[in-house]
């Protein structure tokens, strides 16, 4: 029974498994974004009766515990939380060539570390579309935490990862579908595949394998996008090669990590560079996805634009709407260049449940750093500048340029969103898989560059924590 | 005669161009290294430490006003070593093998120096033998730092390695707590750069 649509009321009777798990096996996880290491906190429930242990500590109802951390020790008890969600906006539209037109039906999937999109394509035309949360998310929610959980629990993953995919194309159809591709980084490739990962985890984070052989599902063919490097995959061979990138251009894909693919007249460079999750909502304390409730525009306090319409209460912020926060304080004074409120004040409220607050800007600056140090590094490594600059993935989506640029997260060049081109060289290599051979040549042009051996790197990320 | 206040005010706001210029003159004055150290730069970082750990100053200004220290001090480093100055103590850091993440190992080493010990800076990708060698030269106390969930295991490694040695380790970085720190036996655990000062004052005080 729940006392409104978002919490749940759940009795737990006799056991010994961890609360965390009792949830999950239930179908309703609480939010283990670290992968139940006790760090996050999301996974918070309340405990309304009984006796617990929380780590080495007795918990008598009520009181608040991490469910990642705690166990019944009484014969029953009542606790109430709130689910992980598991709805929310994927995104699936892109902007690149007209897709080839064939006479066959195929499918084509892109396996984000979050979120996974699906397209069907029939005689060049988009027939369907679905999207979900990766269910690996239970494992962690970066790629590191997956690589490590990889070591012990490689067969877990995989199957969380197969039964996502396995949901999303039994909700298109396969019924008369000849082809299925999928475009994921290269962790998310490899678990796919059943490949243990660890290699990429640690120096020189060399993956195991590039290049996949075509396997199947359900008896239909189906072809994996080749990865690049460790922290470069096929999500970045599928954006480069819809994208055609050519000398001057750069592509970058805006995420927990932020890869960079950079062609200049000496040849092309990649790199990726840990944002941090805040740009998902991660680490933030009203941060949210780009689910029906959250402030996806910010103009002001009084001024905002919620994802789902008017009626809706506003319930969080997306990444998009603290780029703008950023800009438009910054910009009337309400913030000096560290990101500290003016007057002093330790957070600004935005409604009467909603406020951000200065730690939360604190690890914007540093995503945004990460982004700007990323490019300016390549650039100036290069000795050469990035006359047109791609942005790829779910967060540029909502992003407004003008914000991002005035915030220093994005240098002043011409920009063009160009949305989820990971999917859209899944559905292409699906229809044509004859590509396969021009994604090929694609992977090993690039020279990865680790931004962290460079020591300007420091220098520029420093300098990029500020607001211009 | 050096404006101490001005050198202080120089670090904590990060005004990189202004330490140095008041650094350079104290030297060319020839001034007391002791006072420009004592008076002006640790108390400044002493002092931003410490409004960062009351939430008065937060990752960004830290990072800044390290960064003017570390130039202030690149300028003073080869004349404290010919001062025969003593310093609170060594302690050697290092990014742990597998991992070649350093801005928040460097910003630690920067804080410990601005604090007074003398720091062997090892680098990244830091293998036992490398920890060794600074210990070879002198550190009382051993820092690792990693990013990576997957290169943290190698903590436990370099623990073990300095088990009963007198050697203490310290660890911390992004994904590190102090239950691991626990776990694998660990001298100390600090959340930042701050408590990384604070918990190396505190070791070393019991020796």
């Amino acid at each position: 029974m729940s006392s409104n649509s978002q919490t749940r009321r759940v009795t737990i009777r006799r056991s010994t498994e961890l609360l965390s798990d009792l949830l999950s096996a239930s179908g309703h996880a609480p939010d283990l974004r670290c992968g139940g290491r006790g760090i996050c906190g999301r996974c918070k429930v309340h405990l309304l009766s009984g006796e617990w242990q929380e780590g080495e500590r007795r918990v008598t109802a009520p009181a608040d515990v991490l469910a990642c951390r705690t166990r019944l020790l009484s014969a029953s008890g009542e606790v109430e939380y709130t689910p992980f969600h598991h709805e929310g906006h994927v995104a699936s539209d892109w902007k690149a060539e007209p897709l080839p037109v064939t006479e066959e039906c195929v499918i084509g999937v892109d396996i984000g570390t979050t979120t996974i999109a699906a397209t069907k394509l029939y005689r060049g035309r988009i027939v369907g579309r679905a999207g979900c949360f990766n269910l690996q998310s239970k494992y962690g929610d970066n790629v590191v935490t997956r690589i490590s959980r990889a070591a012990t629990e490689l067969p877990g993953l995989r199957a969380a990862v197969r039964e996502s995919v396995g949901m999303l194309l039994a909700e298109l159809g396969l019924d008369g579908v000849a082809r299925i591709a999928i475009a994921g980084n290269t962790v998310m490739s490899s678990l796919f595949h059943g490949v243990d990962p660890t290699p990429i985890g640690t120096m020189p984070f060399t993956p195991p394998v590039r290049i996949f052989p075509e396997s199947e599902w359900d008896g239909i063919p189906l072809l994996t996008v080749p990865c690049i490097a460790g922290y470069v995959g096929g999500d970045l061979t599928a954006g480069i090669a819809e994208v055609g990138l050519k000398p001057g251009e750069m592509l970058v894909d805006i995420g927990t990590n932020c890869e960079m693919v950079f062609y200049t007249p000496e040849g092309i460079v990649c790199t990726a560079a840990a944002a941090g999750p805040a740009f998902e909502g991660g680490g933030l304390h009203f941060g949210s996805r780009a689910v029906d409730g959250a402030i996806d525009h910010y103009r002001s306090a009084t001024d905002f634009s919620v994802l789902g319409g008017g009626n809706v209460e506003p319930a969080g912020f997306c990444g998009s709407a603290y780029v703008d926060f950023l800009a438009c304080e910054r910009k009337c004074g309400h913030l000096n260049e560290f990101g500290r409120y003016e007057p002093a004040a330790d957070r600004m409220w935005i409604t009467d449940k909603l406020f951000i607050h200065e730690c939360d800007i604190e690890q914007l600056l540093k995503a945004k750093a990460a982004v700007r140090a990323g490019i300016d590094t390549l650039e100036e490594h290069c000795s050469c500048r990035a006359e047109r600059i791609f942005l790829a993935g779910g967060f540029a989506r909502h992003l407004a340029l003008e914000n991002a640029v005035a915030i220093g997260m994005l240098p002043e060049r011409p920009c063009e969103i160009v949305g989820n081109t990971s999917l859209a060289g899944a559905v292409r290599l699906a229809a044509s898989p004859q590509r396969m051979t021009e994604l090929i040549r694609w992977i090993d042009l690039p020279r990865e560059i680790p931004l962290n051996t460079l020591p300007e790197f420091e220098d520029h990320f420093i300098d990029s924590l500020l607001l211009p | 005669m050096t404006d101490f206040e001005a050198l202080k005010n120089a670090v904590i706001k990060g005004k990189r161009n202004d330490v140095t210029a008041i650094v350079q003159e104290a030297i060319n004055n020839k001034e007391d290294i002791n006072a420009i150290l004592d008076k002006g730069m640790i108390p400044a970082m002493r002092e931003i430490g410490d409004r960062f750990s009351r939430n008065e100053a937060y990752v960004p200004e830290l990072l800044i006003a390290a960064r003017a220290m570390q130039a202030g001090l690149a300028l003073l480093e080869p004349l404290i070593a010919a001062s025969g100055r003593k310093s609170l103590g060594k302690i050697a850091i290092g990014t742990v093998k597998g991992d070649l993440h350093d801005i928040g190992k460097n910003l630690v080493a920067i804080m410990l120096k601005g604090a007074g010990y003398e720091v062997i800076d090892l680098g990244v990708n830091c293998d036992v033998a490398k920890y060794d060698e600074g210990v070879k030269q002198g550190a009382v106390i051993v820092g690792c730092s990693s990013l990576l969930t997957t290169t943290m295991p190698y903590m436990k490694e370099v623990v073990e390695h300095f088990k009963g040695s007198g050697v203490k380790v310290i660890i911390g970085g992004a994904p590190v707590t102090q239950a691991y720190a626990d776990e694998i036996g660990a001298d100390g655990y600090s959340e930042d750069a701050n408590g990384a000062v604070k918990l190396v004052d505190s070791l070393l005080k019991a020796c």
